[in-house]
C-alpha cells in the first residue's frame, strides 16, 4: 500500500543500549536525530565507526527498537510490518544459507517477502541478469565470491518491487567494474522512482551517486542536506564558530624551500604537509580576500620560497566529513 | 503463511544438505533390515517343552513306570516301549530316588532338582522324537482317546491323510492322553522365523495374546530406547537450527522481512521438529508395517507413536531452542537439554518415591458405623479412626516382619498392584460387632495363599480381639441372619456364629450341591434381603451368573442366566446383587444386567472404563445404588431404580478414589486421595461426614511440593502410559478378550502428554517473548 509523505522521517530519534541486569551500563547510540529522506532520491548515510549509522538503519527496519523520538518509514511507523513490506534490504555482511543455489536463494527470500514462487521464477532470470549473476544462478552459493553474494543480495532485495531500497555497503567487495555496474543499477532504480538509502564508508561512491547525505558522529547528526551544499555548510559552520578568519575559500600552495621558513609565513590555520626530499611542500590555508592572498605571496617570495603551484581548493565530501567528524584531525 | 512455509522448507533443505537426515534414515533402514526378516507364522502346537509341560515331573515319571513299564495302560505302555533304553534307565532312576533323602548328598534340594531337570531333558527329547514319528500312532493303543475331541476330529479323514503338522499335533494329543501329568497343550501356537527359517522359538499364545504382548514390548522399547537415545540424537542433530539463525548477516535480513518474530522463531522450531518427524514417520510406519506383515499385529494405534515421539522431542527441543536463542551456542543447547532431562528424571524419581510411600497410606474397604469407621490399609492391616488424634490407627496387625519394607520397595520399583483383603470388614448386625481380617500382602510360600487372621470388635470399636484364622482359600464374607457366611475359592459356603463362645472362626459347610468356582472376592455377591448368593461363572465358553438360594439344608444352586460380555475368554466379572437386579461388571469394562427372578438379560447398559479394570464394587443395603471404583481411581455410580443409569458422580476426589462402600444406612462411603474418608447422602450426594487425617510434613511435602512440581515438569520415561492408553490392543472396546482387572493401571495416563504440552507452550511463549523484545 503506497502512502504519502517522505520515505524516512525521524524526529529526535534516540537509542540507548543497556547492558547488565543489576549494574546496568548504558550506551547512547543515537541522540535526537531528526532527518528526512524524500521519496525517489538517493540518500547517503555517513559516519565513522560507532557513529550510529547501523543503529539508525536497524531501527528503520525493526531489527532493534528506538528508545525515544519518532521515526516513520514510507508513511508507516519504523519497524512495522507494513513498512518492511515496502522495503528491500541488502545487509552489509550478507549470509545466504550455504545449501541454497542462486535460484533457491531467490525463491527463499522472495517467499519471505511474500512473493509467490511462481512470480519469483518469472522474475529471477531478469534480475540475475541485471546484477550479472545469471550464469551462476544454478551454482551453490557457497561457491560465490563476496562480490557475487552482494549482487545476489541486491537481486533478492528487488524481488518484491520495493518502494525503497536500503543498501548497507553495497559495493563492499566489488571490483571497480562491478562497482560502476552497481552504481548504474542504483541510478536506474532511482529513475523508476525507487528511493535509495545508502549506508557506505566509501565517500567517493556516495559523492558520485547520492543527491543528499547525512553525517552522523557519536550518535548525533552533524549534517543533512545536498552533497553540493556541504561546502557552504562547512564555511557557514566556520563563521558561526567565530573563527579568527573570515574564510571564503581554501588555497592550496605547492612550495619549494626551507620548511621552517615556510612555516613562519603561515598562521595556525594552515595545514602543512611536508614533501619528500626535492618535492614541494603542500600547504592548505583559508583565505578571506585577495589582499591577504597577495600579502601571503609577497611574504613567501621575500623569504626565498619558490611557488610551484597555487590554486583554489574546493571542499570535497571527504573533507567535509573529516571536518565535521573531527576537526582536530586536520590540525597538526 | 508463505514466508513461514519457506522457512520450514529451508530447514528441510538444510537438513538434506548436511546429510544428517540421510544418515538418520539410513540408520533406520539398517534397523529394518536387521529386524524386518523376523516374522511369526501360526502353527499347531505339538512340541513339548520342559519349561512349560514338565512341571509335574514326578507324576510323569510315576505314570511311565507304574502304567507304562508294567503294561497296565496300553497307551502309556506304547510310549514307554518306544523310549530309548538310556531314557528308560533315567526314568527308572528318577522314580527310584523319588522321595528319598540322602544325608550324604551335599548338593541340597536345589542341586538335586537341577540334576533331575537335566535328566528329564532326555525324556523330553525322546517324546518330541515320538511326536515327529509317523509310526508312533497305532489305533489299538488308544481305545480310550475318544474323549479327546480334537484328536477325533483330526482322525475323521483317516490317519494317512493327515499333513505332517496335523500328524504331530495328533501324536502330541495322544502322548498327553497317555501321560496326564504333562501340562495340556493349546491348539494354536506361533513359530518365530528369521528370513523364513524357524528359529526354534514357539509361543503358545493366541493371536490376541500375541497382539497384547507385542504391543507391550514395542511400547516398552519405544519408551526406554527411542525416547532416550533417539531423543538425544534428535536434540544433537537439531541443536544448530536456532543458533544459526542468529548469524548477523542472516538474522538482520530475516528480521527486515515482513514476518513476525514469533512466527519466525516458531517456524524455525517447527522446522527442527519436522526433520525429526520425517525420521519418526519412517521409523514407526515401517515398524507398523513390519508388525502387520511379519507378526500379524495390525494395530493402527501404533501409529500414534509418530506424533507422540515428535511431541516428546518438541518438549525437550523447546529447551534446546531457548538456550540457543539466549546463548547462540549449539553445544550449550545440547548440554542444557541433557541437564534438564536429568532434572526432569530426578523430579520423576522423587515423585515415584513419595508416591510409593503415600500409596502405603492408601486405605481400602471402609466400613462406617455409628461408633466410627474401620478400613484396611496398604499392608493388609485393619485400621480404625481415632477421633482424638484425628488419625487412622492400626487396630489389628498382620504378623510383623520385614514385609512392610519389602512391600514399600516393591511398590517403588514395580507396578505393584495391591489386592485388598478378600475378607472385608463386615458389620455383624445382631451384635453390632465388626468382624474383620488382617492378611500379609505377600502370600507366604510354599502354598502361595494369603492367610487371614480373624478379629472382632465390640460395637464401640474400642478393641479388636483375635478370633483365630479363617479357613484357607476364604474368598468372601457376608453377614446373614444366621451368622457370618464364608465363601471359599471352590464355591463352598461355610457358616459360623461370631457370638458363640469361644469366639473363634468355627465354620461349618452349608453347601451348595453344585458349587461355582469363585475367581475374586467381588465375583460373589449377596442380596441383603433374601440372602441369595450370586456368583460369576464361565461354563463352556459362556459367562453366566449363578444364583444360590438358602434353604433349611443349606444353599442350593437355584438358577443361572447367561451374560453377554462380548467375549468367551475367561475374564473376570465383578457381581452386584441389588434387589431384583443382578449386575456384572467384566474385566473388559462391559456392564451387563440380569433380572434376578427370570434371569433374563436387562437392556444394554453403558460400558464403564475401557482402559482400566474394575477394582471395587459395592451395593447399598437398600439395593438402590451400586458403586464401582476402577484401577484408574475413577468412581462410577449406578442408580438401579433409575433405569440403571451409570455415571460419574461429582463428589470430592471422584477421580482419585481408592475404595468405596455403603454403610448400613445406604450412605456412600468414599476413600479419596489416600486416606480421606467422606460419607455422602446418596439422595443428593452431599457430604455428611468426613474422616480426614491431618497432613504430616511428609504429606504436605508431597501434596504441595513434589506433586505440583511433578505435574508441571515433563515426564521422561512415562510416555508409555500415553501409548498404552491410545493403543487399541489395550482398549477393551477393540479387544474385549482383554481382562484389565489384574493389569496395572495408570490413574492419569494422559498426564505426561498434558504436562509436556503445557511445559512446551510455556517454553515457546517465553522464547517468543524474549525474541520479540530483544535487540539484535
Amino acid at each position: 500500500m503506497t502512502t504519502n509523505g517522505p520515505a524516512i522521517e525521524t524526529s529526535d530519534l534516540s537509542k540507548t543500549y543497556s547492558q547488565g541486569l543489576i549494574f546496568k551500563q548504558q550506551h547512547v547510540a543515537l541522540q535526537n536525530v531528526s532527518l528526512t529522506v524524500e521519496r525517489g532520491e538517493i540518500f547517503g548515510l555517513l559516519g565513522p565507526n560507532g557513529a550510529g549509522k547501523t543503529t539508525f538503519l536497524k531501527i528503520m527496519l525493526g531489527i532493534i527498537r528506538k528508545t525515544g523520538g519518532r521515526a516513520s518509514l514510507l508513511g508507516h511507523p519504523a519497524g512495522s510490518r507494513q513498512g518492511r513490506k515496502l522495503v528491500g534490504y541488502l545487509p552489509e555482511h550478507l549470509r545466504v544459507p550455504a545449501h541454497l543455489t542462486g535460484y533457491q536463494a531467490l525463491e527463499f527470500f522472495g517467499n519471505l517477502s511474500n512473493v509467490p514462487t511462481k512470480v519469483v521464477r518469472e522474475k529471477r532470470g531478469q534480475l540475475l541478469e541485471t546484477v550479472g549473476l545469471v550464469d551462476r544462478a544454478k551454482d551453490n552459493v557457497k561457491q560465490y565470491s563476496k562480490g557475487m553474494l552482494q549482487r545476489l543480495g541486491l537481486a533478492q532485495a528487488l524481488l518484491h518491487d520495493p518502494e525503497m531500497l536500503v543498501l548497507d555497503e553495497p559495493t563492499d567487495g566489488l571490483d571497480p567494474k562491478a562497482r560502476a555496474e552497481m552504481r548504474q543499477i542504483i541510478r536506474n532504480l532511482q529513475g523508476r522512482g525507487v528511493t535509495i538509502f545508502l549506508n557506505s564508508h566509501l565517500l567517493q561512491e556516495v559523492e558520485m551517486i547520492c543527491q543528499r547525505v547525512a553525517i552522523l558522529d557519536k550518535g548525533q547528526l552533524r549534517y543533512c542536506g545536498p552533497v553540493d551544499s556541504i561546502e557552504a555548510f562547512i564555511q557557514s559552520r566556520g563563521q558561526t564558530n567565530a573563527s579568527a578568519t573570515d574564510a571564503v575559500s581554501n588555497i592550496e600552495f605547492e612550495l619549494l624551500g626551507d620548511l621552517e621558513k615556510i612555516k613562519q609565513c603561515f598562521n595556525s590555520d594552515a595545514t602543512i604537509t611536508a614533501g619528500a626530499v626535492g618535492k614541494p611542500t603542500t600547504v592548505r590555508i583559508p583565505i578571506t580576500d585577495q589582499a591577504s592572498a597577495d600579502a601571503l605571496v609577497d611574504a613567501l617570495r621575500n623569504a626565498g620560497i619558490s611557488i610551484v603551484a597555487m590554486q583554489p581548493r574546493r571542499v570535497s565530501l571527504e573533507d567535509a566529513f573529516l571536518t565535521l567528524v573531527d576537526e582536530s584531525s586536520f590540525k597538526n | 503463511m508463505r514466508p513461514y512455509l519457506a522457512i520450514v522448507i529451508d530447514s528441510f533443505r538444510a537438513a538434506l544438505a548436511s546429510r544428517v537426515l540421510y544418515i538418520m534414515l539410513a540408520m533406520i533402514t539398517l534397523l529394518f533390515l536387521a529386524v524386518g526378516p523376523l516374522n511369526l507364522t501360526e502353527t499347531l502346537d505339538w512340541r513339548l517343552s520342559q519349561f512349560r509341560h514338565f512341571e509335574k515331573s514326578n507324576d510323569i515319571v510315576s505314570r511311565l513306570i507304574e502304567r507304562g513299564e508294567t503294561g497296565k495302560t496300553k497307551s502309556t505302555t506304547r510310549v514307554w516301549s518306544l523310549l530309548s533304553n538310556e531314557t528308560q534307565d533315567t526314568v527308572r532312576q528318577i522314580y527310584e530316588n523319588k522321595g528319598k533323602t540322602n544325608n550324604n548328598d551335599r548338593r541340597g534340594p536345589g542341586g538335586r532338582a537341577l540334576e533331575q531337570r537335566t535328566q528329564m531333558t532326555k525324556l523330553v527329547d525322546d517324546l518330541n522324537a515320538l511326536i515327529e514319528s509317523p509310526d508312533f500312532y497305532r489305533e489299538d493303543d488308544w481305545d480310550r482317546f475318544s474323549k479327546v475331541p480334537e484328536a477325533e476330529a483330526l482322525l475323521e479323514n483317516g490317519f494317512e491323510n493327515l499333513s505332517t503338522e496335523r500328524m504331530r499335533r495328533l501324536n502330541r494329543l495322544l502322548i498327553g492322553k497317555a501321560i496326564p501329568g504333562l501340562a495340556p497343550s493349546e491348539a494354536a501356537a506361533v513359530n518365530l522365523n528369521y528370513w523364513g527359517f524357524y528359529t526354534g522359538w514357539t509361543f503358545n499364545l493366541s493371536q490376541q495374546q500375541i497382539q497384547y504382548s507385542v504391543s507391550s514390548i514395542t511400547t516398552s522399547l519405544f519408551d526406554k530406547f527411542l525416547l532416550s537415545i533417539g531423543l538425544l540424537i534428535g536434540i544433537v542433530v537439531t541443536a544448530n537450527v536456532i543458533p544459526q539463525m542468529f548469524d548477523p548477516g542472516s538474522l538482520n535480513l530475516l528480521l527486515s522481512k515482513p514476518i513476525t518474530r514469533s512466527g519466525l522463531y516458531l517456524t524455525r522450531f517447527a522446522g527442527g521438529c519436522t526433520q525429526i518427524a520425517i525420521c519418526a514417520a519412517y521409523l514407526f510406519f515401517g515398524a507398523w508395517l513390519w508388525l502387520g506383515l511379519g507378526i500379524g499385529v495390525w494395530d493402527a494405534a501404533f501409529l500414534w507413536s509418530i506424533p507422540i515421539y515428535v511431541l516428546v522431542f518438541a518438549i525437550y527441543y523447546s529447551i534446546s531452542a531457548l538456550i540457543g536463542l539466549l546463548y547462540r551456542s549449539p553445544i550449550l543447547a545440547v548440554v542444557a537439554t541433557v541437564v534438564f532431562w536429568a532434572v526432569c528424571f530426578s523430579v520423576g524419581a522423587s515423585y515415584s518415591s513419595f508416591h510409593a510411600t503415600m500409596q502405603n497410606q492408601r486405605l481400602y474397604d471402609p466400613l462406617v458405623t455409628e461408633n466410627g469407621a474401620v478400613a484396611i490399609d496398604g499392608f493388609g492391616e485393619v485400621v480404625k479412626w481415632n477421633a482424638n488424634s484425628n488419625a487412622w490407627k492400626i487396630a489389628a496387625k498382620t504378623p510383623d516382619g520385614p514385609e512392610k519394607d519389602a512391600v514399600s520397595l516393591w511398590r517403588y520399583f514395580t507396578k505393584f498392584k495391591f489386592t485388598p483383603n478378600q475378607i472385608r470388614p463386615t458389620l455383624e448386625p445382631n451384635s453390632g460387632n465388626i468382624i474383620a481380617a488382617a492378611a500379609p500382602v505377600f502370600p507366604p510360600q510354599p502354598k502361595g495363599i494369603r492367610k487371614y487372621s480373624g478379629y472382632t470388635s465390640s460395637p464401640q470399636l474400642k478393641q479388636f480381639e483375635t478370633i483365630g484364622d479363617y479357613p484357607s482359600y476364604s474368598m468372601a464374607m457376608f453377614a446373614t441372619d444366621n451368622g457370618m457366611l464364608l465363601c471359599d475359592r471352590d464355591g463352598k459356603f461355610k457358616r459360623w456364629d461370631p457370638n458363640q463362645n469361644p469366639r473363634v472362626v468355627a465354620a461349618k459347610s452349608i453347601g451348595p450341591d453344585k458349587p461355582a468356582r469363585i475367581e475374586t472376592a467381588y465375583s460373589v455377591a449377596m442380596n441383603a434381603d433374601n440372602q441369595e448368593i450370586a456368583i460369576h461363572e464361565v461354563e463352556g465358553g459362556q459367562h453366566q451368573i449363578v444364583v444360590f438360594k438358602p434353604t433349611d439344608a443349606g444353599y442350593i444352586r437355584d438358577r443361572s442366566g447367561v451374560i453377554d460380555i462380548a467375549t468367551g475368554e475367561k475374564i473376570k466379572c465383578f457381581v452386584a446383587y441389588a434387589n431384583n437386579t443382578l449386575i456384572a461388571v467384566a474385566g473388559n469394562g462391559r456392564v451387563v444386567g440380569l433380572n434376578a427372578t427370570s434371569m433374563e438379560p436387562l437392556p444394554p447398559m453403558k460400558t464403564g472404563e475401557t482402559t482400566a479394570g474394575i477394582e471395587t464394587i459395592a451395593t447399598s443395603s437398600d439395593g438402590k445404588w451400586i458403586a464401582m471404583v476402577y484401577g484408574n481411581q475413577q468412581l462410577w455410580l449406578m442408580d438401579v431404580d433409575n433405569d440403571r443409569k451409570l455415571y460419574r458422580p461429582s463428589v470430592t476426589g471422584s477421580s482419585n478414589t481408592s475404595s468405596v462402600s455403603f454403610d448400613a444406612g445406604s450412605r456412600l462411603c468414599v476413600f479419596d486421595r489416600e486416606n480421606r474418608l467422606t460419607v455422602y447422602d446418596t439422595a443428593n450426594l452431599s457430604s455428611v461426614q468426613q474422616y480426614a487425617p491431618r497432613d504430616t510434613w511428609f504429606e504436605m511435602a508431597y501434596r504441595y511440593g513434589v506433586s505440583p512440581l511433578y505435574t508441571v515438569f515433563p515426564k521422561p520415561g512415562e510416555f508409555y502410559k500415553v501409548t498404552n492408553y491410545l493403543s487399541s490392543t489395550r482398549n477393551t472396546t477393540n479387544n474385549p478378550a482383554l481382562d484389565l482387572i489384574l493389569e496395572p493401571t495408570e490413574p492419569n495416563p494422559l498426564s505426561p502428554l498434558w504436562s509436556g504440552l503445557g511445559f512446551m507452550v510455556v517454553m515457546l511463549g517465553l522464547s517468543c517473548w524474549i525474541f520479540h523484545f530483544k535487540d539484535f
